[in-house]
């Protein structure tokens, strides 16, 4: 008896913030998607499904509805960008972390600091040096038709190679810490006694790096892919704001669109979508990530 | 089984390695034969596991050659030698089962699936594991986990294997059985070993051949018992076992020189009239260690110990006494 409530004492703090922080907030949501819009933004009784209702459906004037792909397109925009995000950020995490653990312990400390560094800056700021660069008459214009390489600017703004460079920025770290924090525990000798077995580089990172990797990469991806789905700064700012993503249009409902039951259905909504994937990759990695 | 043949498997001719300022190793010169079983013995930071791993391939020297049957391997990457290593810290890979783990070098060298499972089976009954082929070795003991290390890096039969301290981290009981199980390994497989201590015990227990290696340099290279009995300078007499080292004065040599001669060589007799045939000292300290008693003797400012069969009768603390060795059992060493 002692035992199940201290450990239920122990949990507390977790399970408040949990509440407070968490189940609190969709609930709002979940509460305020069922509601009908306000002429002036807010939202007022009575309860209806309007809202998601019109996730897949346009009302025409005469009160019948149309199927509509619009903001289907829109999902599926940001699911392909987040998980691209997600492929780039692995891609350029894992050997950046691979190469921290690596290096001596000093200059790790130095590498960790730098991999955080752009967490001090506001991401806003950030997203917009982007802009600075990127732009027409930007650095990076500027400098190639410098070097000569090119004789007229270049458009590198405004598409979505342009939004995904933004956010591979902004998430890497999220991905990168999570593997060094794997990788860390992997000794050393273990990647010797793998070369000692006749095992090339190559065949020692697919063999034994990238599978003890592994959980770091699910981790990570989780955490880059969460958030990347539910971006608006990086659309708006260097995708032009006309290529949305669900969470510039979520934050367009709440602004300008003023239709806050149907931004909190969307919410509500990429939110589950959200926890379905983190529930089926918690579920199929479960003894993996436990295991260690 | 094998007849052991005075070819020279592996040759380090002038290998010397410095990291930075600091030299690890000076210049070594040596060849270990086909079928021995090598100890490199030292302290640590003597350099014996910065040549260890020079000849596995994870340190490259700063310069000498490393002959392996005559091929200088010295550049070659650790996956392109036919040599092995156990890690001293196992090294096991922790995502794969025990069965997974001893074939991994197999499965580098491409040997066929049916060869594969016949060797793993057969080292696994070799260090007496084969009931643990589809175990996890996370869960297993310190004890078992070793016996897979030298499991799998038998397994690809390699043209040497490397032991680096590999029975550091048993208890004293487990090593005591290791030790005897990697003699008969080594003569069963008949493969070259070369093993890295800091045990004296265990490299006289163990070796065909010691090299004794302090602060970079071999110091001697020999048998066990050339080693024991005939050490070539202070620190190889001082390192094995325990050693008297006498002023060369008190015995009517030449002064700078040590003769050296083990405690259980000194024979000790109540001081009579007669003249000492070699010291006479007075008794400052007796210890009754059941099988054996330890004597330490006062002679001038030297202390010499002796170690007698059972409890010495007529001997007692403060007694004077005459030492004495026959001629075979003492050696001069230079400093």
């Amino acid at each position: 008896m002692i035992r199940a409530n201290t450990s239920i004492a122990l949990q507390a703090p977790l399970l408040a913030t949990m509440i407070v922080f968490m189940l609190l907030p969709m609930g709002v949501a979940v509460i305020y998607s069922l509601l009908t819009n306000g002429a002036f933004g807010g939202a007022q009784l009575p309860f209806t499904t309007a809202a998601y209702r019109q996730l897949l459906f346009l009302e025409d004037f005469d009160g019948s509805l149309l199927f509509s792909t619009a903001y289907l397109q829109i999902a599926f925009r940001s699911v392909w960008l987040a998980s691209a995000t997600v492929l780039a950020c692995i891609a350029i995490g894992l050997p950046l972390a691979w190469y921290i653990v690596c290096a001596s312990p000093a200059k790790r400390g130095w590498m960790l600091l730098l991999v955080t560094l752009p967490f001090w800056i506001n991401t806003l700021i950030r997203t917009y040096c982007w802009v600075l660069i990127l732009r027409d008459e930007g650095l990076l214009n500027f400098g190639l038709q410098n070097v000569g390489l090119t004789a007229r600017y270049i458009q590198f703004l405004y598409n979505d190679f342009a939004i995904l460079l933004g956010m591979v920025y902004t998430f890497l770290p999220f991905m990168v810490l999570p593997i060094y924090s794997v990788l860390e525990r992997v000794s050393g000798s273990v990647i010797e006694a793998s070369h000692d077995l006749y095992a090339d580089r190559l065949t020692t990172f697919r063999r034994i790096v990238w599978p003890l990797s592994k959980p770091g990469v699910v981790a990570g991806s989780l955490l880059v892919f969460a958030p990347a789905l539910g971006t608006f700064l990086a659309p708006d700012l260097l995708g032009g704001g006309k290529r949305l993503m669900i969470g510039s249009l979520i934050q367009l409902q709440f602004t300008s669109s003023r239709n806050w039951p149907f931004g909190a259905a969307l919410a509500v909504v990429v939110s589950i979508a959200v926890l379905l994937v983190l529930f089926l990759m918690v579920r199929k990695n479960f003894d993996k990530v436990l295991g260690r | 089984m094998t007849s052991t043949t005075a070819r020279a498997l592996l040759t380090i001719e002038g290998v010397k390695k410095e990291f930075g300022p600091v030299v690890a190793l000076h210049d070594a010169s040596f060849q270990i034969k086909d079928n021995e079983l090598f100890t490199l013995l030292g302290p640590s930071g003597c350099g014996k596991t910065t040549l260890l791993r020079i000849i596995a391939g994870f340190e490259h020297p700063t310069q000498g050659r490393l002959l392996l049957d005559g091929k200088d391997i010295a550049s070659e990457p650790p996956f392109r030698r036919p040599i092995n290593t156990m890690f001293q810290s196992y090294a096991l890979f922790p995502h794969l089962n025990v069965r997974q783990n001893v074939s991994y070098g197999l499965e580098m060298l491409k040997w066929p699936k049916e060869d594969i499972d016949k060797r793993v089976d057969e080292v696994l009954a070799l260090v007496h594991m084969q009931d643990f082929a589809d175990r996890r070795t996370t869960q297993m003991s310190g004890g078992q986990q070793q016996r897979i290390a030298l499991a799998r890096a038998l397994a690809p039969k390699p043209r040497v294997l490397l032991l680096d301290e590999p029975l550091s981290a048993l208890d004293l009981k487990l090593r005591k059985t290791m030790q005897i199980e990697l003699k008969r390994l080594q003569k069963e497989t008949a493969l070259t070993f070369v093993l890295v201590t800091h045990d004296q015990e265990e490299a006289l227990a163990l070796s065909d051949r010691i090299a004794v290696m302090s602060k970079g340099k071999v110091q001697q290279i020999g048998t066990p018992e050339e080693i024991y009995l005939r050490p070539q300078n202070r620190f190889v007499a001082d390192f094995i076992g325990e050693a008297n080292l006498v002023p060369g004065e008190l015995l009517g040599r030449k002064a700078g020189v040590s003769v050296c001669v083990r405690p259980e060589n000194v024979a000790m007799q109540p001081a009579s009239k007669n003249k000492p045939k070699r010291l006479q000292g007075a008794i400052s300290n007796m210890t009754y260690l059941g099988a054996d008693t330890l004597i330490e003797v006062k002679v001038d400012n030297a202390i010499l110990r002796a170690r007698l069969r059972g409890r010495p009768a007529g001997l007692a603390t403060g007694g004077a006494v005459h030492l004495d060795w026959s001629d075979a059992d003492e050696w001069v060493v230079s400093e």
